[in-house]
């Protein structure tokens, strides 16, 4: 209490030593878990997220069922180790959010109407948390949906985006997330031009929102590009394996 | 788990007028796209609540009230007060609300008018400490749904800072290493009027404060919450489908002209002029 | 073979979202979205192009049961008009008593857990199958019942067509060379009607090989070199 965190060096630069605009590092891979229909694994930052998929299958018991289209349920969880303070296991009012907000955003994705009275189970269970776990959860569900080879209208990337100091910035770490004025996650589907995710907490004029928004395109089509390059790697072969 | 949920099955008929209306520019209930329902405030209405506000937006009736307590502060803000939002979604208000743990739908709520109010800086938590690191004013703001027909984020934001305004806190003396109660109270003040808005889509159509029918024949919701000097505070978008980043900015420009309107509306009887 | 880049040997790989045509020239087949005059893909998979329609072959998926289908069950759990058959689909299948091929069963409950016991393998027919009911089996027809011997192997449902090859050429490959005969459903069940631990090993790695490569050009030449222990 009472020391100022000051969010920026001299040099202009962020305290992880970023441009405004500039992602964290970003490592995704897909299919890595053996069990699961559909798997991915992001590293974004000091994020460490899995997700899995599983289904589709018959929704049991019925009445949770649809007739006409599948239905998702979906589950964002923290490990309790994830975070400085440990957490606590059971799921949180945020978690619960978030889980709901998560389902949400990938209801949009999937052709849910190919299969009718099945259920998507999917997964997200992050790690270790350093700002950004929904977008960067997201971002590696989709991917796990696309293993698991269920139809999807196109994927979709997420990002968070908001204000520092003043300043509109890309990517908030944990810090910037913790002491900035403002986040705003966004999830982008760049096949149909489409929003799937989209909260904001904190204060922005409409014209800091506009600016962060067009940051959030731009860095969304980004780390969609790094998604198509993990898909792909994931169902290429090279017979160097031999 | 978050699991799809069970809309009521809308008859075909009556989402093709829903369609039609739009198509011509207008809604089934008489309203113009961009027109809230009638809105009235009854201040104050449980007594033994530090502060309350009855709401009702068209037929949804939203309670709110404030109960204040004395609380140890979070470690982390040892000089503020607490503010916490609970909502209940009362199963006498509609059928789909049921009896139980709350749902992620109430939790969501709450979460929402929570962050409206307090990212807004509505009320100054730090004027709310009594003994630095021991002991601050604790504020609940309990929201009861008690008739359901749509837009329950906008209807409880407004019961919220009315109840707000009208809260009394008891003052407290210090005794020694102990505080007491005493017999005076002063008015909680307010520093901001965020107001919710909140668009209901279908397809690259949207509505403001969508009824429940409304609700359940879009492809989803967008709430922003604008605070008086037109600043955005709180922005979500609820359920599946895609929303243009054009429409998305479209949305911004509305808010701040409705916004400007719907605050003259939902804070008559507390604004001072 | 020739030695070219095997990266320019690959089929390109289409992942979802990703446009692969417009409908200038084609017509939007399997695993495929259109919005307004454009294709794109809805799975990870590869382009293929029959006449004018344009599908993407998974490369990944579950099993979606078709009337007509050949699949291998295994029986869940016996009820009093029939079983209950998990057939790798989201759905589980349902054998009716009446599609049992033997003409004389008395209908006493624990009869019918005694002609089909939980965990019983079973060649069947789809008989009947839509999006909105269970899809049912018959096991009336030449060479389908219960099956006692053998190895049960998995591949994944959408690669079931490469195992087969164009007029079962791959599979005739796989038999002749390991002189065993196969049953391949297409629910990405595979009876493999040996026990012999070499044979089993040798037809699991050919799996894995269609599994792994079956979009890349020149499969049934590599299986079959991998079977007769030759390099290709």
């Amino acid at each position: 209490m009472g020391e100022k965190i000051s969010l920026f060096k001299e040099d202009g630069r962020r305290t992880d030593g970023r441009a405004l605009d500039e992602l964290r590092p970003i490592k995704i891979k897909v299919g890595v878990l053996s069990n699961a229909q559909g798997s991915a694994y992001i590293e974004q930052g000091k994020n460490k997220i899995l997700a899995a998929v599983y289904g589709p299958k018959e929704a049991l018991p019925k009445h949770i069922s649809l007739p006409d289209r599948c239905i998702l349920r979906c589950r964002y969880h923290m490990a309790p180790f994830s975070t400085p303070e440990r957490k606590n296991p059971a799921p949180s009012r945020r978690e619960i959010e978030l889980s709901m907000i998560l389902r949400n955003a990938l209801e949009s994705l999937v052709m849910t109407s190919l299969f009718p009275r099945t259920v998507i189970d999917i997964f997200i269970e992050v790690l270790q948390a350093d700002g950004g776990t929904r977008c960067a959860g997201l971002t590696a569900a989709v991917l796990a949906l696309a293993d698991a080879g269920i139809p999807l209208k196109g994927l979709a990337a997420a990002c968070a985006v908001g204000k520092a100091e003043g300043k509109v910035i890309v990517d908030l770490n944990d810090l910037e997330d913790k002491y900035g004025e403002a986040d705003m996650p966004i999830a982008y589907n760049p096949t149909l031009d489409g929003i799937t995710l989209l909260q904001m907490d904190g204060i922005m004029s409409k014209e800091e929102i506009e600016q962060a928004l067009s940051l959030a395109i731009t860095a969304t089509q980004k780390i969609h590009k790094m998604q198509v390059d993990a898909l792909k790697e994931r169902f290429s072969f090279s017979r160097r394996e031999v | 788990m978050s699991i799809t949920e069970q809309r009521p099955i809308i008859s075909k008929l009556e989402k093709q007028e829903l369609f039609r209306f739009l198509a011509e520019g207008r809604r089934v209930d008489g309203r113009s796209l961009l027109q809230y329902r009638n809105l009235s405030v009854q201040l104050g209405y449980i007594e033994k609540a530090e502060g309350s506000a009855l709401v009702e937006l068209g037929n949804t009736k939203v309670l709110a009230a404030v109960k204040v307590g004395v609380a140890l502060p979070f470690a982390d803000t040892p000089n503020e007060g607490i503010l916490i939002v609970n909502a209940e979604l009362v199963p006498l208000a509609s059928p789909v609300f049921e009896p139980g743990p709350p749902s992620e739908e109430s939790i969501s709520l709450a979460r929402y008018v929570d962050r409206s109010i307090r990212e807004s800086k509505t009320i100054d938590l730090s004027s709310l400490c009594i003994v630095p690191g021991r002991s601050v004013y604790s504020l609940y703001i309990d929201l009861y749904i008690l008739d359901y027909d749509g837009n329950l984020i906008d209807a409880s934001v407004i019961a919220s800072v009315n109840a707000l305004s009208t809260t009394m806190l008891p003052k407290y003396s210090l005794e020694g290493q102990n505080i007491k109660k005493l017999d005076e109270y002063f008015k909680l003040e307010l520093k901001d009027y965020p107001v919710s808005l909140t668009y209901a889509f279908f397809g690259d159509k949207y509505v403001v404060d969508p009824c429940l029918n409304e609700e359940y024949a879009s492809d989803f919701t967008v709430s922003m919450t604008v605070k008086s000097d037109d600043r955005f505070c709180a922005i979500q978008k609820n359920g599946g489908g895609m929303l243009s980043p054009r429409s998305f900015l479209d949305l911004l420009e509305k808010s701040i002209t409705l916004g400007k309107e719907l605050r003259r509306v939902a804070y008559s009887q507390i604004v001072k002029k | 073979m020739s030695q070219g880049n095997e990266q320019q040997r690959q089929r390109p790989i289409v992942v979802p979202g990703e446009p692969v045509g417009d409908s200038k020239f084609y017509i939007p087949g399997m695993n495929t979205l259109k919005i307004s005059d454009r294709f794109f893909a809805t799975t990870v998979g590869i382009i293929r192009v029959d006449g004018k329609r344009l599908d993407v072959i998974s490369l990944k998926s579950f099993y979606q049961p078709r009337i007509g289908d050949l699949v291998i069950g295994i029986v869940k759990e016996p009820s009093i008009a029939g079983w209950t058959v998990d057939i790798n689909s989201p759905f589980l299948a349902f054998l009716p008593l009446s599609e049992y091929p033997e003409k004389r069963i008395r209908l006493s409950r624990d009869n019918i857990g005694r002609i089909l016991e939980s965990g019983a393998v079973i060649t069947g027919f789809i008989k009947d199958a839509s999006i909105f009911s269970s899809p049912v089996i018959t096991l009336k027809g030449k060479g389908l019942g219960v099956v006692s011997s053998g190895t049960l192997l998995n591949i994944t449902a959408s690669k079931v067509p490469r195992l087969i090859g164009k007029k079962g050429s791959m599979l005739s490959v796989i038999e002749r060379a390991t002189g065993v005969r196969l049953t391949v459903g297409q629910n990405g069940r595979i009876i493999v009607h040996s026990e012999d631990s070499n044979i089993i090993a040798k037809i699991r790695n050919v799996i894995e090989m269609v599994e792994r490569e079956s979009h890349i050009y020149g499969l049934t030449e590599r299986v079959e070199a991998l079977l007769l222990g030759r390099k290709s």
